[in-house]
Parts: structure tokens; C-alpha cells; sequence
């Protein structure tokens, strides 16, 4: 049996010797909590054996205090009461490590973002609750045990989903370390949006002619396999061992093409041409752009004459020299498997029709900055002449519009980064072409925060740029295709009623259309503006909470080329990383079955999001530890107390119920967050400094769905006033869809408490993103406005209710526990198996 | 005061960016110098300059088309601001004389416009009826339950 390979040291004849380390954290929680009367609360407690309180406890000398009173008072646990686990517990499990103790035998009790950081000003209400939180985590460091980790081999090959600028810097930087990569990009191009912009800021390189040799780099390198025309179906796995369908879409046109473009010359069919956003047009055979990689001609079956095998146009098959035409090529499918994923899914620009103010779509004069790209870049459709669409005439008065579809709630809230200094530089590139003409540029802000940036700023306004402070209210349209652009300007409070000849619309930046895919199949989390979310904003920026998925370019947040490309390159270091040491540990948190109690009732394998629990052939369930995620929603299903869900077991989860409610626990809250949203929603609130009512404690658990109805019935009977279940949104979970299990739970235990005559509201549920803690906050506070109508006869009423039916579940247990020892037939009567005919 | 500011949301003022698209879309800003809801909010919301602007008599140049609020890239409500505003001021006796006027005679005739003998008249010429006086009993009970019989001495 796989348990059998783990060696763990016998615990159970040591008394548990506990250490407690409250932390001030300088401040920021001495400020709020008075850690001496916390520590000297925990000192009470039983097998405490020595308390103390530091002013940083994650310091070296804290560290180090930990590692001599682990020898000196022979602890066998310790409990440090400081920040969330989430940014600390490696540190300190490396440090009782250091000492000579299992990693696992820590445990943290987050006193600063649950506690002082979100009751600033109630110092007596903090304090009690950082005792309450203490006596938790001691009552949990009591029954902790300790884990050994797995290695699980990883797959040496890497996949790049995107390739823009940020896909190509990180295949080519992965292929360079000398591993395989695989570079998917849905286009029939690699080049991304850079391909598409005609100079760079603030270097004003050709954008073109520097990306150019990388797209054939990335294209010739023999570690990367190029996948154009390409989408990603699924993915499945784990860090080290993805597992990865992708669809390829028939191109009708073999590697063989040399892009002599013979075929298209004589194709009879048109059609506007995406790269120049329909400034120019293509034929249904055609290459996307000039530079394109592959170099490899292709067919738009929509706008092609033959269709569905019928043949009536020939044209292109006639002019191939090389042959290689195929009409019957077909989509197909390819699976594989990777050990790592850059994710570099780039940006969508915004529509600016959406803003019908402006006049985009209507009057034929008004463009977009990609537009204006494509018309000043000598390849592109008007070979570098500044045109208005209108009548073909270079405009003498231009005006630009900043934040088209940035900073405002009712498109993107956010700031686009990149389209203050693309229309400087954009300025300046007319300036350079025709000096005479007038550009006024309207503006909220300019932001010119980088390197180099502030001096082309100046250079702008030095070319006789004018900035106007105060964006238009509307553009109105002329008979002549001029442009009457109305508004005021701030600075001098007077209204500006400018005429000009050609509007440029500043389009803001937005996620792309294909990354909710990925996201899904990678259950990556999402930041308000719907870009991905890295597992910290500050000290992990390329990673994300999934283990072995890393962010590249704009699908983490709009940023120019140079920060796509250091990203990129930050991302594949990191996949690097991982693929360099050949394997990656996996935290022992993974489910165990106690075969005895398996009743082979097989309900856990209907719950578990990865398959990795099955009935063996003999009835029992089996873990296949490298799939396990240990999200416990196995361990919240069995009925029988069968499965273990280490460091998160049943008898941790309900001692740290029991500690919580010694006191007053008919005046609180019990919450159960989930370590990667919910919990991290709850810190965001703690670093936002978003206060609320000291009356909720937090228990964390991997995933909502570890929250067994027991927990909650314990409570209750326990005398809580009330319960928060609290997880990822639905669709956002980090264990694919243990969440919906947990919904499931919760509404069974709503009715339950229907029928018993309780106060269903009582219990609330709530989603609650690794970004909202707003939402967490606010469900707290209204909690608290129900908290204090809730009765003491309601209260007792449920102590009576959920008392007597945890009773009877105990005597349930001990009747089958009793009759497994008997070795009676009940277990196998109780199965109803099928008597197949004949 | 604060009472009735309390029906907005004071939140989304401070989403206010000064992008000036407000007063940029404002039909009555371009012909009265001076009117300008940008400034109205930056001054009354973000500065504190509440007493300065509530003495303002141009105040009273908003026509609550709503156009401000439409196009606002953060949906502040600025007409409900200014609206709030409005009322504040007529509280504090900033009412211009004009429109005092008519509010009077809205109290006493029911219409906005006063109909004379001569109207009477042409009316009589054209064949029409003559107009029923309407029954201001319940424009009186609205002034009298908005505060505005106070404002105004009726």
C-alpha cells in the first residue's frame, strides 16, 4: 500500500511540549494587540511550556531564539503567533527545521492581517481575539504530527501559450537552457501586437526590425516546436506533469511553401486584412504580414471559392510551383505532456465604439492608435503616409484622446500604462514627417514614469505638442469630415472648441478574448481588470497560485515591450527552476484512507476533482498520492471518519472548534476561509486595512470544500452564534470544482437546520477572491448586524439540536466500529450488489 | 447637511479623476462663464469649500440634463450632486429672485407662465374654452412638505 513508504515518527508517547512566539511585528501589531498579555494567556495553556513575545519574530534574532528554547525547553511544537502563514510559515517551518523538529509540527496563528491590522482601534476587542486565535492554534499544535514530503519527477519540457514578444523572450530563453518548448499561438503568425506597432518608445526603434530576428529565431530554434494556427483545448495535471490537447486548424497550405506569393497575385477573392485592422486587404490565400514566422502561406476556407470539397477555382493550385496546396487538410488534434506553462495570452485593444461619444465607427476620420500604427509604419497599408480615411489627404490639425476605455468604471478601471507614451511617441513620429502639422493632445494625466520617458515628453512639447488638461465631452462631426473636438481645459477653466482634421482615439489595453480559457483549464485567479493574478504582487511576480503556471507580457496586466520581455524572461528562470532540479516536492497535506473503516461506499470518488481516489478490488478507496491535491473534499464526504486528510485532519479542524468556543462563543463568528481565495481575501483586507467587528475567527483550510457539515454541526453544538463558510467563486476554485461540493454542503445544512427550528441564517456562505477583501469585510459586518438579534434561547436551542445529533453520529460510529470488529456480515449486506442475468 | 449628502454615495466622488469630460459635455458651461460642474465637484467634494460654492448663484444655471452624469467615465452622479447642492443653498438663502418669483406664482396660479386678460381673450377669438384655473391646494401641500412655503415666506 502506498501509506506503507512513509516512515513517520511515533508522536503518540511524547507529550506534546508546546512554544509559543507572539510577535509585535514592530508595530504593527504591538500597536493594536497587547502581545505581553497574549503571551502570558497562552502560557496558561495546556502543555505550553514557555511563552514569550519579540518585537520581530521572523528576524534573525527571533529565528534564532526559536532554534535555542527548541533544544532548551526540548519543545516539540511551536506556535507563532505573527502574520498570515501565507507570507511566514516557510520561514519559520525552515527554522524549527533547522532545530531539529519536522517542518509540520509548526503552527502560526495570524494575529496581523485577521487581527490588528483590521481592528485598528480596538485594542481590547484585538487583544481578546489574538488570545482566542492563540488558544487555537495551540489547541491544533497539540494533535499536530509530523509529515514527510514527496518528490514527484517533473517532465522536462515546457509550453509557451501566446506568441507575442513576452512568448517568444521566454521560448527562446527556455529553449536556451536546453529545454524543449512547445509555442502555441492561436494566429497564423507569431509577432503579437509588437508586429503590428511601427516604433518603439522611447528609443523610437523600429518596432518591426528588432522583433523580426527573434520571430526567426524562435522560429528555427530546433528545442521549439512552433504551433500556429493553434488553440489550447484542455489542460491537465499537475506542476511536472501537465497534460495538454491542443487543436490545430487546417492551414491548406504544407511547410513546403516558399512565400513566393504567386498564389495570391492570382486569387480572386478579397477581404479586409486583420493585421491592418481592415485598413488594407488580402486575398483568401495570403501571409498575414510580410515578416510573418512561419513563412507559410495560408487559406481563409471562408472566403475561399472551393469549398466543402467542391472545386470551381483552381487559380492558386495552378501558380504553386512547389505544390503545395492541400484543400483537404483537416483540423486536427495533438496531445502531450509538459512539465511547466509560461502563460503569455497578450492583450485585446478596447473598442472604441463603445463610447459612441467620439465618434468612432461613424465618422470615418476618427482612428485608433492601432490604426494610426499600421498607416504610419512604411509596410503598412498606406506606406507610412498619414492619411484621413476620408479623402486621402494628410491632416494639418491632429488631435489625440487619452484614456479611450481606461480609468473609468464603466470600461476598464484601470490604466492602460503604455498609450501616454505611445502617443508621444506617435506625436513626435508625425512631427518628424510633417513638422507644420498641429497636434493637441488631450489629456487626464500624462504618465511618463520610466526610464528615458519624462525626456521624450520633453521633446514632445519642445516639437510644439500641445497638452491639453481636460478630456472632450464630445466629438461632432463636420460636413467637410472635419472634426469639431469640445471640452474644457482645466488648467485655464475655459472651454476649447477645437476644429481638426483627423482624431486619434487612445485605445486602452484589455485582457485577450482567448485567456478565459486557460484560465479555466489552470484555475488561475483573476485581479479586478480580468488580467491574471500573480501569487504575490510584490516578491513572486511572474508566479501564480497554480504551481508550475507562470505569467509573461500583458496577460498579467497591460506594460510595455521591455517589462513583457523581462517578465518573460523572469517566467521561464522561474520554469527553469523547477525543470532543473528534476522534481518538485509536494506538500504532505495529501488524503490517507483507514482501510478498516472503508465501507467502500465509494462517495469520495464521486467528489474528488482530480480522480485520484478509486476502489480497489476490494472495496476500499485508494489514493493515488502524486494526483492528490489535498483539498479534502474527500475527507468532508466520508461519512465514516475514514479518510485523514493530513495536517488538516477532522480531530485538528474540531480541537481548534473546541478551543474557540471556551469562551463567550454565543457572541462570535467562526469563519472557515480557504487558504488560496478566501484566506487570501481576508489578508488583502488585513494589508487594505479594511476594518470590521472583531467578533470573527478564521480556521483555515486548503479548500472550502474540506469544511465538512460535521464541522459546522460541532460549532453549533458548541454554542456559536454563527458560521461563515467561505471559499473561491464558483469557476475560480483552485481544486477545479471542489467548491461546488461545498455549496452542496451548505445548502443540506440550511435545511437541516429548517427542520430542527433554527434560524437558517445562522450559517452564510460567501465567495470571497484572493482580491475582494471588501466583500469579506462587508460580509462580516453585516453578519455582525444579525449577530447581536440572535437570541440565547435560538442559540441554546442549537447547542440542543446539533448536541443530540452528534451523539447519535457518535453512536452510529461506535455501533460500526463495533460490528468491524466482530467481523460481522453488516458491511456486506448493506452493499447492494447487482445479480447480473444470465 | 450631512443628512441629505447621505443620499449619495460620497465614495464615487473620490473616483473623480478631473478628466473634465463633465463640464466638457455641459450645454449650459458653454454659454455661462463661470458654470462649471468639474469645479463644483473639486471644490465642494475633494477641497471642502462647501460654504463658498453654496453661496455660488450660478448654481442655479444647471438644467439637470443629465448630460454630465451620462458621460462621466466613473458614473458619479454629479446632476445629484448638484441637485443636493441646490437644495442646500436655497436652504441657506441662496435663491435667485427670479426663480423665487416663479415658484410664487406657481403656488398661487398653478402655472409657471401667468395667463393674462389678453390670453383670455385671444382664446375667446379662436373658439376655445377658457382655461380651467388648476387646483394649486396641492402644489401648496408639496411646498409645504419639501420646506419651500419656509424658503420662499408664502
Amino acid at each position: 500500500m502506498a501509506n506503507d513508504e512513509f516512515e513517520i515518527r511515533d508522536l503518540s508517547t511524547e507529550e506534546p511540549r508546546i512554544g509559543v512566539y507572539v510577535c509585535h511585528c514592530g508595530l504593527n501589531i504591538g500597536g493594536t494587540v497587547d502581545c505581553e498579555a497574549v503571551a502570558l494567556h497562552a502560557s496558561k495553556l495546556e502543555n505550553v511550556v514557555y511563552a514569550d513575545h519579540q518585537l520581530y519574530t521572523c528576524s534573525e534574532p527571533g529565528q534564532e531564539k526559536i532554534k535555542q528554547d527548541i533544544t532548551e525547553h526540548d519543545l516539540n511544537r511551536v506556535v507563532v503567533a505573527a502574520c498570515s502563514p501565507r507570507m511566514h510559515e516557510p520561514t519559520f517551518r525552515s527554522c524549527i527545521q533547522a532545530a531539529g523538529l519536522n517542518q509540520y509540527l509548526l503552527e502560526m496563528a495570524n494575529i496581523r492581517e485577521h487581527c490588528s491590522w483590521v481592528h485598528l482601534h480596538d485594542r481590547k476587542g484585538a487583544t481578546e481575539k489574538a488570545k482566542d486565535l492563540v488558544r487555537m492554534s495551540v489547541a491544533r499544535a497539540r494533535l499536530l504530527e509530523p509529515q514527510e514530503e514527496v518528490d514527484i519527477p517533473v517532465i522536462q519540457k515546457a509550453l509557451v501559450i501566446g506568441g507575442g514578444v513576452a512568448g517568444i523572450q521566454a521560448a527562446l530563453d527556455l529553449a536556451d537552457s536546453g529545454y524543449e518548448v512547445v509555442l502555441v499561438e492561436k494566429e497564423p503568425s507569431i509577432g503579437g501586437r509588437m508586429a503590428q506597432i511601427d516604433k518603439t518608445f522611447p528609443t523610437m526603434d523600429c518596432s518591426i526590425c528588432i522583433l523580426a530576428p527573434k520571430m526567426a529565431e524562435a522560429g528555427r530554434h530546433p528545442l521549439i516546436r512552433l504551433m500556429s494556427l493553434t488553440e489550447v483545448t484542455n489542460i491537465s495535471g499537475y506542476v511536472g506533469n501537465f497534460n495538454v490537447k491542443v487543436r490545430h486548424r487546417a492551414r491548406y497550405v504544407t511547410s513546403d511553401c516558399s512565400a513566393c506569393d504567386e498564389c495570391s497575385k492570382v486569387c480572386p477573392q478579397y477581404a479586409p486584412n486583420e493585421f491592418d485592422i481592415g485598413l488594407a486587404t488580402r486575398n483568401a490565400i495570403y501571409l498575414p504580414f510580410a515578416q510573418a514566422v512561419p513563412a507559410t502561406y495560408l487559406i481563409d476556407m471562408n472566403l475561399c471559392l472551393n469549398k466543402d470539397g467542391v472545386r470551381v477555382c483552381e487559380k492558386c493550385v495552378e501558380a504553386c510551383e512547389r505544390k503545395c496546396i492541400v484543400f483537404n487538410d483537416r483540423e486536427t488534434e495533438e496531445s502531450f505532456k509538459v512539465g511547466t506553462i509560461v502563460v503569455a495570452t497578450g492583450v485585446d485593444v478596447f473598442d472604441a465604439r463603445e463610447l459612441p461619444q467620439y465618434q468612432y465607427g461613424r465618422a470615418p476620420n476618427v482612428i485608433t492608435s492601432l490604426e494610426f500604427e499600421r498607416m504610419i509604419n512604411a509596410g503598412g497599408p498606406t506606406g507610412g503616409h498619414l492619411i484621413r480615411p476620408l479623402d486621402h489627404q494628410v491632416p494639418e490639425t491632429v488631435a489625440f484622446l487619452q484614456c479611450i476605455g481606461s480609468r473609468s468604471s464603466k470600461t476598464n478601471p484601470y490604466c492602460s500604462n503604455v498609450c501616454c507614451m505611445n502617443t508621444i511617441k506617435d506625436s513626435l513620429l508625425i512631427k518628424e514627417h510633417w513638422p507644420d502639422t498641429k497636434i493637441t493632445v488631450f489629456y487626464i494625466d500624462i504618465r511618463a514614469f520610466g526610464k528615458g520617458f519624462e525626456d521624450l515628453f520633453q521633446r514632445a512639447k519642445k516639437a510644439g505638442v500641445q497638452f491639453i488638461h481636460g478630456l472632450p465631452g464630445e466629438i461632432i462631426p463636420l460636413k467637410n469630415g472635419n472634426l469639431r473636438v469640445v471640452g474644457e481645459s482645466t488648467l485655464l477653466s475655459k472651454l476649447y472648441d477645437i476644429e481638426v482634421e483627423l482624431a486619434i482615439l487612445s485605445v486602452g489595453l484589455k485582457p485577450s478574448m482567448g485567456s478565459d480559457l486557460v484560465r479555466r483549464f489552470l484555475t488561475l485567479s483573476l485581479t479586478s481588470g480580468g488580467f491574471f493574478m500573480v501569487a504575490h504582487p510584490k516578491l513572486r511576480p511572474v508566479d501564480t497560485s497554480t504551481r508550475g503556471v507562470f505569467l509573461a507580457g500583458c496577460a498579467e496586466g497591460p506594460k510595455d515591450i521591455k517589462d513583457s520581455v523581462t517578465q518573460a524572461s523572469a517566467a521561464a528562470a522561474r520554469a527553469n527552476i523547477i525543470m532543473h532540479r528534476g522534481k518538485v516536492t509536494v506538500e504532505a497535506i495529501t488524503a490517507r484512507v483507514d482501510a478498516e473503516s472503508c465501507t467502500g461506499c465509494a462517495a469520495c470518488t464521486k467528489v474528488c476533482p482530480y480522480q485520484a481516489i478509486f476502489l480497489d478490488e476490494n472495496k476500499k478507496a485508494v489514493v493515488v498520492e502524486a494526483a492528490c491535491s489535498g483539498c479534502g473534499t474527500c475527507g468532508a464526504e466520508c461519512q465514516f471518519g475514514a479518510i485523514t486528510m493530513r495536517h488538516f485532519t477532522d480531530d485538528q479542524i474540531l480541537t481548534q472548534i473546541d478551543a474557540f468556543t471556551d469562551y463567550e462563543s454565543d457572541k462570535k463568528i467562526l469563519a472557515f476561509n480557504c487558504n488560496w481565495c478566501s484566506y487570501a481575501g481576508a489578508d488583502f483586507a488585513g494589508v487594505g486595512r479594511m476594518q470590521y467587528p472583531t467578533e470573527v475567527r478564521i480556521i483555515r483550510t486548503m479548500c472550502s470544500g474540506r469544511v465538512s457539515t460535521r464541522f459546522v454541526e460541532r460549532a453549533f453544538a458548541r454554542g456559536v452564534a454563527m458560521v461563515l463558510i467561505s471559499g473561491c467563486h464558483i469557476g475560480d476554485c483552485h481544486y477545479i470544482n471542489a467548491n461546488t461540493h461545498t455549496e452542496k454542503r451548505f445548502h443540506r445544512l440550511r435545511k437541516i437546520m429548517e427542520q430542527g427550528g433554527l434560524e437558517p441564517e445562522r450559517l452564510e456562505l460567501v465567495w470571497v477572491s484572493a482580491a475582494e477583501g471588501q466583500r469579506f469585510q462587508e460580509k462580516v459586518m453585516a453578519m455582525q448586524k444579525k449577530l447581536i438579534t440572535i437570541s440565547q434561547e435560538e442559540i441554546k436551542r442549537g447547542m440542543k439540536f446539533f448536541g443530540e445529533r452528534e451523539k447519535k453520529w457518535e453512536q452510529r460510529r461506535q455501533k460500526r466500529a463495533q460490528e468491524r470488529d466482530a467481523g460481522g456480515p453488516s458491511f456486506e449486506r448493506k452493499r447492494k450488489i447487482p445479480v447480473e442475468a444470465d | 447637511m450631512a443628512k441629505a449628502l447621505d443620499l449619495y454615495d460620497k465614495e464615487e466622488f473620490y473616483r473623480c479623476l478631473q478628466c473634465a469630460i463633465c463640464t466638457g459635455s455641459c450645454p449650459v458651461a458653454r454659454v455661462i462663464e463661470g458654470f462649471n460642474p468639474r469645479e463644483i465637484i473639486l471644490r465642494y467634494m475633494l477641497y471642502g469649500e462647501q460654504e463658498e460654492v453654496l453661496a455660488d448663484e450660478k448654481l442655479w444655471c444647471c438644467t439637470t440634463c443629465h448630460a454630465c452624469q451620462e458621460r462621466c467615465p466613473h458614473e458619479i452622479t454629479i446632476s445629484g450632486l448638484l441637485t443636493h447642492i441646490m437644495n442646500l443653498a436655497a436652504r441657506g438663502g441662496n435663491l435667485p429672485r427670479p426663480l423665487k418669483e416663479n415658484i410664487k406664482l406657481m403656488a398661487e396660479t398653478g402655472w409657471s407662465v401667468r395667463a393674462t386678460s389678453h390670453s383670455d381673450r385671444i382664446r375667446e377669438q379662436l373658439g376655445l374654452k377658457p382655461l380651467k384655473r388648476p387646483d394649486t391646494a396641492e402644489i401648496r401641500s408639496i411646498l409645504r412638505e419639501t420646506g419651500l412655503d419656509e424658503i420662499l415666506e408664502l
